[in-house]
C-alpha cells in the first residue's frame, strides 16, 4: 500500500510539476541551489553545457577545465559530484542525455559530437552517414528527440541534418534564407524542430514532415534586448538564453513572448553571460551560468 | 452684447458692403508703392546685385517677395512665411521621388538653401556653386579621396549628378539614378571583345561592378578598389570561380572557408585549432562575412574598419558602448581587435590570452596601479571560482563611472567583497 502511495504521490508531482510549466502566464524562476565545484572540490571554469535526466540526475559541462561531473538533485539536495575525463572530449559546450541514459556531447574545439555510455565512459564518435555534399559539416548545436534521433545544426553549410540514432542521414532541412545567422536548434516531442537566429533575433519552426523552417512570432528584437545564443524546449515553451543581457526569456510554442527572468549579476539568482539550458519533469531549471562558473539551479514555478 | 452694440455693427457692415471702392479709397494700409518688387528693393538695394544674375528664382523675378516672406511678421527667421523647407515645398512639392528606395539627407531635413540660393545664382537650378565642388562642400571626405586618388573616375571630376539624383532616388541606394551594374554599362559597354578580355570573359555584366571597382577613384589601375585580392590583380578569377564558360560561372570551387583555405591554409588551420571560434568563420559565407573576396577600400580586404565592420552583427553591443560616458580608450578609438581576436581564441569572449589579467597587461602594469592582490592566487571572495582581476573592478568596454568603474562609489564597489565594512 506504501509503495502504490509514494507512487501516486509521485506521480502526481510530476503531472503538478508540468501543470507549473505548462501555466505560461506568471511563470517565474524561483533559486533552489547553485553548484561550483565537484565532489573533491576543485570548483568549475566556464561551464557552457547542462544537461539533466528526469531521473534527478544532472550532468555539467565544465568546458574550462575540459571535463564533465555528474550530479543529482533529489528533494532540493544536490549529491555526487564525479568527474568525468573522457580523452576524446576536451571542449564539452553542449550536453544532452538520450533515452538509454548516454551522454551526448558537442566538442567545441574539435567540432564533433561524442557519446558516452551512461557511466561516463567513451562509447564512440557520432558518424554521420550517408550525407548529402559537401563532406565537411561544422555542428555548432545539435539536439535528440524521444527516438534519440539527431538534429545536427551544420553551419557550414546552413541546414540541420537528421538522422537516426546511429548517425544515418534521414533528411536536411535548409536553415531560412532570410536569417543572419542561426545558432542553436531544439526539437520537441512532436518533432517539431526549432531554430533561433541570434542575429536576426528571430524563431522558426518546422513541423514533423515539413522540408523547410516557417518563422515563429515574427520579429522578436522587441522581446531579445541583446543577442541570444542558445535555446532549449519543454512542454511548449521554448526558453532562450541570452549572452549579454543574462536573462532567461520565454516565448510559447507559436512564439508569443511569455517572460523575461533574471538579470546580470554576480549574486546567486543572478547570471553572468547563461549558456545551456536544461528542463526536466520537475520543472527544475538548470542554467549554466559561464561567466560565474557556476551552475544554477531554478524551479519555474507560477 | 447690447442691442446698441450690435446695431452699430449691422450699420457698419452694410456701409462697407454697400460702399466698398469708397472703402479701399480710404484703406490706409495700402501700399504707398504699388509695384512689391520696388517697395522691397527701397529697403533691400543689395538685391540689386541678385537680380543681375545669371538664374533668378520665379517669384523673385516676379517681384512677389511675399510668396516666401511675411512682410510684417514671422515666427521664422528672415521673416519667412512658414518654416524653411516648408516654403520651398509649397511650389515644389515633387523633388523627392514617391516610394524613394533613398532621400538626400538634407532634402528630407528641409535644408534646401545648403545646395540653393533662393533668390538668384549664376548656376542652374539656383544651385550655390556648380559641379561637384558644391556635394564636397559637406562630403569633404570624399572630396578628398577623390582628390588625391591616382585615378578618378570621369564623371566625378565633372558632376556628381552624372549618376546621383540630387533629391531622392525611387531607383536605388545612395541616391543612384539606376543600381549597378545597369548605371555602369550606360557608358561601359560590356558586350566588347576589350571588355569581355579584361574581364576573363566572366559575365560581369550581370554582377556588382561596386564588388571590386570604386565608382569615384582609387590608386589601383582601372579603378579596383585599393585593396585586391591576388587572384583579382592577377586576373586568375578561376583559382576560385568555376570556369567563365560553365553553367555557373560565379559558383566556388569549394564552399565556405574550404575555398579560402585552398591558399591561406596556415591561417585557416590555426583558426580552426583554437578552442573557441568565432562561429561565422565556420559558417557558409565564411570568410566572405568580414572579407570582399574580390578588392576592398580597406587593409586586408575588410569590408569596413575597426568598429564599424563590428557593428554589423554585434549593433547592440556598439549601442550599449555609445551610449556610456567612460570608455576604454580603444573602444573609443573603435579598435575591437585591440582585444578581441577576430577568427578565433583560446578564452571566452574571443580573447586571446589565458586571462584577461594578461589582456590588460599587454598595455597596462599593474604594478603601477595598486597594490591590491590580483591574480590567480587572489580568490574572488564573492565566488569562489573567480579569481580578483581586472573585469572584478572595471568594465572592459566602459560604464557611466569614472575609471570604468562598475559602481558609482568605491565604498560600493569594496564592500561587494570586504562587506564587514559595508553599513
Amino acid at each position: 500500500m506504501k509503495r502504490v502511495l509514494c507512487a501516486c504521490l509521485a506521480a502526481a508531482s510530476l503531472v503538478l510539476g508540468g501543470l507549473r510549466l505548462d501555466a505560461r502566464e506568471g511563470m517565474q524562476l524561483k533559486l533552489l541551489r547553485s553548484v561550483y565545484a565537484d565532489a573533491k572540490g576543485n570548483g568549475f571554469r566556464l561551464p557552457e553545457g547542462v544537461a539533466c535526466d528526469d531521473q534527478g540526475r544532472f550532468i555539467v559541462a565544465d568546458t574550462g577545465n575540459g571535463r564533465l561531473v555528474t550530479f543529482t538533485l533529489r528533494d532540493g539536495v544536490v549529491d555526487g559530484g564525479s568527474e568525468l575525463q573522457v580523452q576524446q572530449l576536451t571542449a564539452p559546450i553542449r550536453l544532452q542525455v538520450n533515452s538509454k541514459g548516454e551522454i551526448v556531447a558537442l566538442d567545441g574545439k574539435q567540432r564533433r559530437i561524442v557519446i558516452l555510455n551512461p557511466d561516463g565512459t567513451f562509447k564512440a564518435v557520432l558518424a554521420l552517414d550517408g550525407v548529402p555534399p559537401p563532406a565537411a559539416v561544422v555542428p555548432k548545436a545539435f539536439a535528440i528527440d524521444a527516438t534519440d534521433a539527431f538534429y545536427v545544426l551544420d553551419v557550414f553549410s546552413g541546414r540541420v541534418l537528421v538522422t537516426d540514432a546511429s548517425g544515418k542521414f534521414q533528411r536536411s532541412l535548409p536553415l531560412p534564407g532570410d536569417a543572419r545567422f542561426v545558432s542553436d536548434v531544439a526539437v520537441d516531442p512532436s518533432k517539431t524542430v526549432f531554430v533561433l537566429d541570434s542575429l536576426g533575433r528571430k524563431l522558426y519552426a518546422a513541423a514533423r514532415d515539413a522540408g523547410a523552417f516557417t518563422p515563429l512570432g515574427g520579429d522578436l528584437a522587441e522581446f531579445l534586448a541583446t543577442m541570444p545564443s542558445f535555446m532549449t524546449t519543454s512542454r511548449g515553451v521554448i526558453f532562450v538564453a541570452e549572452g549579454p543581457g543574462s536573462s532567461i526569456v520565454t516565448f510559447g510554442r507559436d512564439g508569443t513572448f511569455l517572460s523575461r527572468q533574471l538579470t546580470n549579476g554576480w549574486k546567486e539568482g543572478s547570471l553572468d553571460y547563461p549558456a545551456q539550458i536544461c528542463i526536466n519533469s520537475k520543472a527544475e531549471v538548470f542554467v549554466a551560468d559561464r561567466d560565474n562558473s557556476r551552475i544554477q539551479v531554478f524551479q519555474a514555478v507560477r | 452684447m447690447g442691442p446698441r452694440v450690435t446695431m452699430a455693427c449691422v450699420s457698419a457692415v452694410v456701409l462697407l458692403v454697400l460702399h466698398p471702392a469708397s472703402s479701399a479709397q480710404q484703406n490706409p494700409f495700402r501700399l504707398k508703392e504699388p509695384d512689391q518688387r520696388k517697395a522691397c528693393l527701397a529697403c533691400h538695394p543689395d538685391f540689386d546685385q541678385k537680380l543681375k544674375k545669371r538664374v533668378v528664382h520665379t517669384p523673385v523675378r516676379a517681384g512677389d517677395c511675399s510668396e516666401c516672406h511675411d512682410p510684417h511678421v514671422s515666427s521664422h527667421a528672415k521673416l519667412l512665411a512658414t518654416a524653411p523647407g516648408e516654403v520651398c515645398a509649397r511650389c515644389h512639392d515633387r523633388v523627392i521621388p514617391a516610394n524613394a528606395r533613398s532621400v538626400h539627407k538634407v532634402v528630407a531635413e528641409g535644408q534646401c538653401s545648403k545646395c540653393h540660393d533662393p533668390h538668384a545664382s549664376d548656376n542652374a537650378s539656383v544651385l550655390l556653386s556648380g559641379g561637384a565642388d558644391l556635394c564636397f562642400g559637406c562630403h569633404k571626405e570624399l572630396g578628398a579621396a577623390i582628390g588625391a586618388a591616382k585615378f578618378k573616375h570621369g564623371p566625378v571630376r565633372e558632376d556628381c549628378l552624372t549618376c546621383h539624383a540630387p533629391h531622392g532616388s525611387d531607383q536605388a541606394a545612395s541616391l543612384l539614378k539606376q543600381a549597378a551594374p545597369a548605371l555602369c554599362v550606360k557608358c561601359h559597354r560590356a558586350d566588347t571583345p576589350a571588355f569581355l578580355a579584361r574581364h576573363m570573359n566572366y559575365p560581369v555584366a550581370r554582377s556588382a561592378c561596386t564588388s571590386c571597382h570604386d565608382p569615384h577613384g582609387s590608386n589601383q589601375p582601372a579603378l579596383l578598389l585599393n585593396s585586391v585580392h591576388a587572384p583579382v590583380a592577377n586576373r586568375t578569377c578561376n583559382v576560385c570561380h568555376d570556369a567563365p564558360g560553365s553553367a555557373a560561372p560565379f559558383a566556388t570551387k569549394q564552399p565556405g572557408y574550404e575555398l579560402c583555405r585552398g591558399c591561406h591554409a596556415e591561417m585557416v588551420d590555426a583558426t580552426l585549432a583554437k578552442g573557441r571560434l568565432h562561429w561565422p568563420v565556420a559558417d557558409r559565407r565564411s570568410c566572405v562575412n568580414c572579407h570582399n573576396p574580390h578588392a576592398a577600400k580597406h587593409d586586408k580586404l575588410l569590408e569596413a574598419n575597426g568598429a564599424a565592420l563590428c557593428r554589423g552583427c554585434h549593433a547592440d553591443t556598439i549601442a550599449r558602448i555609445a551610449a556610456v560616458p567612460v570608455k576604454h580608450e580603444p573602444v573609443a578609438s573603435g579598435s575591437c581587435i585591440a582585444c578581441h581576436s577576430p577568427h578565433a581564441s583560446t578564452g571566452v569572449h574571443l580573447i586571446d590570452q589565458p586571462s584577461t589579467l594578461k589582456l590588460c597587461g599587454t598595455c597596462h602594469d599593474y604594478a603601477q596601479h595598486s597594490a591590491h592582490p590580483i591574480g590567480d592566487e587572489a580568490v574572488d571572495p564573492r565566488n569562489k571560482n573567480l579569481r580578483v582581476e581586472c573585469l572584478s573592478c572595471h568594465k572592459g568596454h566602459g560604464t557611466e563611472f569614472k575609471w570604468m568603474l562598475r559602481t558609482g562609489t568605491t565604498k560600493e564597489l569594496c564592500t561587494q567583497c570586504h562587506s564587514k565594512f559595508a553599513r
